[in-house]
């Protein structure tokens, strides 16, 4: 069998050094690594580490995502790193048919119409934390804003209470950012699910109104669901509900706070903020690392695919290339923020709307705000997105 | 004119029903659904807006 480098070669695809795991310019300015990897071409080899194919443009993106026959999310790895490592976060890490079936289960807790009464509670937390802003007088938007709001909201609304916040918080950050080895990954996901597997276990007996035990009331085509799966599925609510949208947070308002035009229009008419959270999401598309594994031959743009073949999904770089400015007024670019076919993020309709009352909240009561002309920016590219480290701001507070 | 969703492509992003919640619908785990209201033929730009906005390619238009 050749190479993914030999059949490259043989086939004139592209070959550049993409590289996640290294690249120093991932902390000063990551926009443009994906930028500069969407000119390379739609598909391209990448001989960093293990080696691995790279799509990026949207519909290669959208192509692999949607073929689930040729590309498996079994053994669920990222693919760009030195050492394999594989996860264990269903129903992330499984194919059809037990993919279809468990988040079938899993979807309804979390439709439009499953979360919409979560509103008033999102407000809340919104509010008191921008009034601990305005208290303090001093702000840095991503840990006193971004990196609260979804991890108060979220541990509270799973079950388990707020009280540990800070250290549930870390948990979750490390499992988007720091697990280099398998036995790091194993050591996280391990106390992870001690975690939720003590607050479903004691939602058995004794139900209440939470997340935890809808999860333990879920089914799967009328059938119990095996505790491991459950607490699996807990895993990665646990981690997905708390980093994703802090991160998308930071990220939208770091847009906003350079640009105040684009300020001015969300906050003389907030009802353009659901707009707007699409197409900066798609243009500060937080990156993660989606990537797949073929699981028979098959072929891409004309290239012949093994199986066996890794590919990584620029899914941010591919976004970017659709239109290069932001409008936020636009309605007819899509994203693949949350990703794309079957396993299309599923917290995606709280995700909204912990990032619209949140801008909505943030903006009537902080309508003006900069960034300090000394400020340089620096990220940080984890196993799972891109993240801007801190957003320290000068607020100009609305009259009350 | 009306408006079609592949099902087997629709994945729930559910831009559609938020552009146009006058066409579309979501339906009990948030996947998008059309509703039963003619699209009238003025509204051609917009039409274009929101097969182009499905992120999966799912949105189509039938003629008549
Ligand atoms: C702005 C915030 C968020 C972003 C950008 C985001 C992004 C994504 C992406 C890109 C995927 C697909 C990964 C892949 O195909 O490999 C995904 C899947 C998923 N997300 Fe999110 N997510 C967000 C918030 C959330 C929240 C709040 C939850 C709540 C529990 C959540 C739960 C999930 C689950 C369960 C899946 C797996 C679905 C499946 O495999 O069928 N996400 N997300
Ligand atoms: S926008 Fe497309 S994928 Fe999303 S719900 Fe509508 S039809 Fe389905």
């Amino acid at each position: 069998m050749s190479s993914m480098l030999e059949r490259a070669e043989a086939h004139g695809l592209p070959v550049h050094t993409f590289d996640l795991e290294h690249d120093e310019r991932l902390g000063v300015d990551p926009f443009a690594v994906w930028d500069e990897a969407t000119k390379v071409g739609g598909l391209f080899y990448s001989p960093a580490n293990r080696g691995f194919l790279v799509a990026a443009d949207f519909d290669t993106v959208r192509h692999v995502l949607q073929d689930h026959r040729v590309w498996s999310n079994l053994p669920s790895t990222i693919v760009y790193t030195k050492e394999q490592v594989d996860l264990d976060v269903p129903p992330l890490t499984m194919d059809p048919p037990d993919h279809t079936r468990y988040r079938r289960a899993l979807a309804p807790l979390f439709s439009p119409k499953a979360v919409a009464h979560l509103e008033p509670r999102i407000r809340e937390i919104s509010h008191e934390l921008v009034d601990a802003i305005l208290a303090k007088g001093t702000c840095d938007f991503t840990k006193d804003f971004a990196a609260r709001l979804p991890a108060l909201f979220f541990l509270e609304w799973l079950g388990l209470g707020t009280d540990d916040v800070d250290r549930m918080f870390h948990l979750a950050e490390r499992a988007t950012f720091e697990f280099p080895t398998q036995q790091e990954r194993d050591d996280i996901e391990a106390r992870i699910d001690a975690i939720v597997r003590g607050a479903i276990r004691d939602r058995r007996d004794d139900p209440r109104d939470d997340l935890a035990s809808a999860f333990v009331q879920m089914r799967a085509e009328g059938q119990q669901i095996p505790e491991d799966i459950v607490v699996g599925m807990a895993k990665l609510a646990f981690i997905a509900g708390q980093e994703t949208t802090s991160t998308q947070l930071g990220y939208i308002l770091w847009h906003l706070a350079r640009n105040p035009e684009d300020r001015r229009l969300l906050v003389d008419d907030p009802s353009r903020i659901p707009d707007a959270v699409e197409e900066l999401m798609r243009f500060y598309n937080t990156g993660g690392s989606s990537g797949r594994v073929a699981k028979e031959d098959g072929e891409l743009n004309g290239f012949p695919v093994k199986a066996g073949d890794r590919i990584f999904i620029a899914r941010c770089g591919a976004d970017r290339k659709l239109a290069p400015q932001v409008q936020l007024t636009r309605g007819g670019v899509p994203h693949s923020a949350f990703g794309l076919g079957i396993h299309r993020c599923i917290g995606s309709h709280v995700a909204r709307i912990e990032m619209r009352i949140g801008l909505e909240v943030w903006h009537e009561r902080i309508p003006d705000y900069r960034v300090p002309d000394e400020f340089v920016a620096s990220h940080r590219y984890g196993s799972f997105m891109q993240q801007l480290l801190s957003l320290p701001l000068e607020l100009e507070p609305a009259a009350r | 004119m009306n408006f079609v969703i592949d099902t087997s492509l629709c994945s729930g992003h559910g831009r559609c029903y938020t552009l146009a919640p006058e066409w579309f619908d979501a339906d009990d785990i948030g996947y998008g659904q059309v509703k039963d209201a003619p699209v009238p033929d003025g509204e051609r730009a917009r039409t274009a807006d929101i097969v182009a906005a499905c992120p999966e390619g799912a949105i189509s238009v039938k003629e008549g």
